[in-house]
């Protein structure tokens, strides 16, 4: 009795729950020396071709972790299962009054005794006695313990939650990494073969549904499986017949299932397919858009978007269809079981051979059984799913001949400067499509060498530079260092000793600066000081890190290799490459594009003040000088001939994006009301007849492609059409009676009008009078939400929205002087540099940003930009491959000449050698060897001066 | 009235665009700049690429030719207002032939490259024009030639 109405813990929950601390303590001693082993064993594990099957992927892992949050749930279910228990507890008896059907009756609380079951001998063993409590005591204890269990129970929710949520995205971030570690050693002639967006689709969107299943993988089926296994023993329990009609059931199920699955499973792996060829389809409408253009092949790009989409959309379809089937059919078959127990026990029932009770028990105890399995069953689909959808991208990722990640192995010591010789034997390199690049090639070069190779394209002369640079590898042959296999030398000595500059000018987007010294970040050299940081790292960043089995080299150290520059710190890098990128010619530019640059106060306080100081001493040289009429300076108090009307008017620059462009300012009410005060409107609105009718009468029958249009600075060619009935309107009817359309597109074109330009004479002192006072009173009460969109001329602060030579110069060059622009220019940079400036404008440039692929340099300006780095790595043998074969001949004679001068080092010292396919023969005579090479076979080798003796193919290229 | 009319009134009084219709000169005067030299400003040096054409509207400038094209040039002739400089060179891609410098204070109304070919493409009468101004220049060239090389013949004799 008094263990009946007491607070029991049933035996098998209570052993695991007081053994928890044990096995518990043990899964964190296994998680942690799961680390340890990981960590040594790194190299292999990334050398090891991905599993084939996620499952077991997922289990060598965090098979700690599995187990760990396994033993959490089962530790959880004492639990769960009195939170279900209590309210039936509190209802029963302090509410309803079982136990307190005597006034003063008490029960005991807390009491902990086991009852064994009859098999163990039955009996009890009390634990703990518990307290005596009257009902209303009893009430508030029970209450209390069941708001107390509750807040346990959601705790353990918690912490299983962010566990497995912790566990799958830990998973994710391994997976992700691994997945591009590979791509980063994946042979270079596999990208011929793969799109750029279809890896970035896999390695993002394809493995993200993994993060969710990866927490309940291991944890789910046991937890199901057991949950199942119960329900259907205490059935069997009940009637062994009926058992059997559920197992039957459950047998359908796991047979036909699967069977109905398989189209479903093909559908999945179609989608995902299917998806993965849109984004890569996606990819190469971005990088192909020039030729779309050009080729006016939008709408047959449209077509097969929508060709493609519709493909996806009845996968999908078919997909939902036949998912919603499997569905339909297990709700079915889970209901046909109580049916056959109403029929099939009914009939034992009413003959008498079962008996009613046992019959509702099983009933009963059957509830319990269909979630379970169908979670089960659930759980299964998604298994195989995702088990497929990471077969599809593990596939991708096995690529064969990947390299060896030991290659790749980082290393803080530097390396030693090679020497000795490169020996070619018998080299013979040949494609994927089975074309020979390279035939029997055989010859010795020192790795200080002065050397070139000469042929037309495709002669083999590039194919061996790329092989000695390591982006090929020999077919057959071989390519000795001092009698060591190139391929066998680990990327730090190749990466570091050898560069290399191709054709293919690509770069990733980044500053100039850091695009320059990319070449020398090898290894995490210095800690940083923390100053490049963005945002605090979380303080376990590491700990993370390792856990996911990602490197633990940091991004924020200084991975810059000063030593191999041959300078002691960063403080000492812009004297470095101010020199390099003079050797390529490129300092100007860098001068040029600091000029153009639009700097910001705040990032920049110091240069900008002093920016602002230089644009006062050019203007105390400007006064009074020779040039003093070359340029007009923004003034408050006076017009700027060499101005636009609406430059004059805002007398600022219109912040971007905002509603002050010269195009859009006619919108603009503000400025309208202000344009009406005067009647400046109305004089701008008979500019705006003038102007159009100039326009039509000298435009009017060219066609718009006419390279006239290019001085229509305030009208496009398009526009030229609709403006003659307008304008017939507006002659009618005068400004008073034209409608509003009408008056705003007059009214628009003055904006852009420049009277030493244009030279019309529409612009009278009287009419730009008119337009100073408007500019006045357009300030003076300037509303607040259009403070922020025009960015106001003064002398005395840094406009961020001009740049840099526009602050200096702080006006406008003027129109129709001889090379003004020129003169100006010169000017600009002889007072920066008279003033020390220079240094600062370099820095500002080289914090220049070049572009997504280094686009907002040209071609000529990337492939500098590439020689110069390879300079400042100061490599033992430099190999160019046409690497500058989009500068003019006679710019690529200059460079050669000069990194051959740097070669030579001074009295002979020989820094570095070079292997230089030039793309102009003639150059040859400047190197000390030269190698011709003709169909794919070196057919000479010798100096110049000897092959022109020798040599007719030579003498051929040559001339 | 405008500043504009005065540079196609003196466009039309360059014998070679002469024929052209008032709206195409009135084109070809808004599309082209006005530039102003300071004296001893060069317009173009010998050995440029030729982008356009100059019609001098006050001042004058100078001819100056170096035979290699490397030594001092020495001046070989002197031009006036309403004088077209630089014709030949855009027409057929050639470098400059010789430097112009202003030798006063030179107004002059710049004729863009393009522009120029376009209009000859519109107009026949003006592509005419310009082929009998060639034709013309290459008679007295070729004049100049058979007279220097008797010059030459009666040197060698002598």
């Amino acid at each position: 009795m008094v263990c009946k109405n007491a607070l029991v813990i049933d035996w098998p929950w209570a052993i695991v729950f007081l053994s928890k601390r044990q096995v518990c303590s043990k899964c964190h001693a296994q998680s942690v020396l799961g680390y340890e082993l990981q960590k040594d064993s790194t190299l292999a594990d990334a050398n090891r071709p991905l599993d084939r099957n996620l499952l077991r992927y997922v289990w060598r892992h965090t098979r700690a972790e599995q187990i760990w949050i396994l033993c959490v749930i089962i530790a959880s279910m004492p639990t769960y299962f009195l939170v279900l228990d209590l309210p039936v507890r509190i209802i029963n008896q302090p509410i309803q009054g079982d136990g307190f059907e005597v006034v003063g009756a008490t029960q005991e609380f807390l009491n902990i005794s086991f009852s064994l079951p009859e098999f163990l001998g039955g009996g009890e063993f009390v634990i703990f006695q518990g307290f005596e409590l009257e009902r209303w005591p009893y009430l508030i204890a029970l209450s209390s313990l069941f708001l107390g269990l509750v807040c346990i129970n959601g705790l353990f929710k918690f912490y299983i939650n962010t566990y497995k949520g912790r566990l799958g995205e830990r998973m994710l971030r391994r997976m992700r990494y691994q997945l591009t570690d590979r791509v980063l050693r994946f042979p270079i002639r596999h990208f011929k073969r793969v799109k750029g967006s279809e890896i970035a689709s896999m390695v993002k969107d394809e493995v993200e549904p993994f993060g969710e299943f990866i927490g309940d993988a291991f944890v789910q089926p046991v937890y199901l499986g057991g949950q199942a296994l119960v329900a259907f023993i205490f059935i069997l329990n009940q009637s062994f017949w009926l058992g059997m009609i559920a197992v039957a059931i459950i047998a359908i199920q796991v047979t036909l299932i699967p069977y109905l699955r398989r189209r479903v499973l093909e559908l999945g792996r179609m989608r995902q397919l299917t998806a993965r060829l849109l984004s890569g389809r996606i990819g190469e409408i971005v990088d192909g858009i020039s030729s779309i253009h050009v080729n006016d092949t939008s709408n047959y790009e449209r077509a097969e978007l929508s060709s493609r989409l519709s493909k996806i959309f009845f996968i999908r379809y078919e997909l939902y269809q036949r998912k919603f089937f499997i569905k339909f059919i297990n709700n079915f078959l889970a209901q046909l079981t109580p049916f056959l127990f109403y029929v099939v026990g009914g009939y034992f029932a009413i003959r008498g051979t079962l008996n009613v009770g046992q019959l509702i028990g099983v009933i009963n105890a059957y509830k319990d059984l269909p979630s379970p399995i169908n979670g089960l069953i659930m759980w299964d689909q998604k298994r195989v799913d995702i088990n497929i959808k990471y077969a599809q991208i593990v596939e991708q990722f096995n690529v064969k001949d990947i390299a060896d990640a030991e290659l790749q192995q980082h290393s803080d010591d530097p390396v030693e400067p090679l020497s000795g010789e490169i020996t070619v034997n018998n080299l013979n390199v040949v494609d994927d499509t089975g074309t020979a690049l390279v035939e029997d090639a055989d010859f010795t070069i020192q790795v200080n060498e002065i050397a070139c190779a000469i042929g037309p394209l495709g002669s083999g002369a590039g194919a061996t530079a790329d092989t000695l640079a390591g982006l090929i590898n020999p077919t057959s042959g071989r390519v000795l260092l001092n009698g060591r296999q190139l391929t066998e030398l680990p990327q730090r000595i190749r990466g570091r000793r050898f560069s290399y500059c191709g054709s293919d000018a690509y770069l990733p987007q980044s500053t100039l600066l850091d695009t320059l010294l990319y070449v020398n970040k090898h290894a995490p050299l210095r800690e940083t000081d923390g100053s490049n940081i963005p945002e605090k790292l979380h303080p376990k960043t590491r700990a993370e890190a390792r856990a996911s089995g990602n490197t633990l080299l940091s991004y924020y150290s200084d991975w810059v290799d000063y030593e191999a520059m041959g300078i002691s710190g960063p403080e000492e890098i812009y004297e470095k490459v101010r020199d390099v990128l003079d050797v390529v010619e490129m300092g100007e530019t860098v001068y040029q594009l600091a000029m153009r640059q639009e700097l910001d106060p705040k990032q920049h306080p110091e240069l900008t003040d002093k920016l602002v100081e230089m644009r006062k001493v050019l203007r105390e040289h400007i006064d009074g000088s020779e040039i003093s009429n070359l340029v007009e300076v923004w003034d408050w108090d006076g017009y700027n001939e060499h101005a636009t009307i609406a430059e004059n008017l805002l007398f600022g620059t219109a912040v971007e994006t905002d509603d002050v462009q010269s195009s859009q300012l006619v919108e603009n009410e503000y400025l309208r009301s202000i344009l009406k005060k005067d009647g400046l409107d109305e004089a701008m609105f008979d500019m705006g007849v003038e102007l159009a009718e100039t326009a039509i009468e000298l435009f009017a029958d060219l066609s718009p492609g006419n390279p006239f249009f290019e001085q229509l600075n305030f009208m496009s060619p398009e526009q030229l059409e609709l403006y003659g009935p307008i304008v017939a309107r507006a002659k009618e009817s005068g400004f008073v009676g034209v409608n509003e359309s009408d008056r705003r597109m007059l009214l628009r074109l003055p904006f852009d009008y420049v009277e030493p330009r244009n030279r019309l004479r529409l612009l009278d002192q009287e009419l730009q009078d008119k337009i100073l006072q408007a500019r006045h009173s357009f300030h003076e009460n300037l509303p607040e939400e259009m403070q922020n969109s025009i960015s106001v001329y003064n002398l005395d602060t840094y406009n961020p929205h001009n740049s840099v030579q526009d602050n200096i110069l702080f006006g406008r060059v003027a129109y129709g002087s001889s090379n003004g622009p020129e003169k100006v220019q010169a000017l600009i940079k002889a007072l920066l540099r008279k003033n020390g400036m220079d240094d600062d404008l370099f820095r500002a440039g080289l914090n220049f940003d070049i572009g997504t692929g280094g686009k907002r340099l040209s071609e000529a300006q990337r492939q500098r930009l590439i020689l110069a780095r390879a300079l400042l790595k100061r490599a033992d043998l430099m190999v160019v491959n046409r690497g500058l074969n989009a500068l003019d001949a006679k710019s690529q004679e200059v460079l050669i000449k000069r990194v051959i001068e740097r070669a030579r080092g001074e009295n002979g010292t020989k820094p570095f050698g070079i292997f230089w396919v030039l793309t102009s023969p003639r150059m040859a005579s400047e190197f000390d060897q030269v190698f011709v090479f003709q169909r794919q076979r070196l057919t000479a080798k010798g100096h110049a001066s000897l092959l022109e003796d020798t040599d007719d193919f030579y003498k051929q290229l040559v001339a | 009235m405008s500043k504009l009319k005065d540079e196609v009134d003196l466009l039309r009084s360059i014998p070679m665009l002469a024929n052209l219709p008032a709206n195409k000169l009135k084109l070809l005067a808004f599309a082209s700049d006005r530039v102003s030299y300071a004296q001893g400003d060069t317009l173009f040096h010998q050995g440029d690429d030729a982008d356009a054409a100059y019609i001098v509207i006050s001042g004058c400038a100078d001819v100056l030719v170096s035979p290699d094209g490397e030594a001092d040039p020495t001046a070989v002739a002197q031009l006036g207002p309403n004088s077209v400089i630089g014709d030949m060179a855009i027409l057929c891609d050639i470098p400059r032939t010789a430097t112009i410098r202003a030798c006063e204070n030179l107004d002059a109304l710049k004729i863009h490259k393009d522009h120029m070919l376009d209009m000859m493409k519109e107009s026949p009468a003006l592509a005419l024009a310009v082929l009998k101004e060639i034709v013309q220049r290459l008679a007295k060239t070729t004049q100049d030639l058979s007279e220097a090389r008797e010059e030459v013949a009666k040197l060698q004799a002598g």
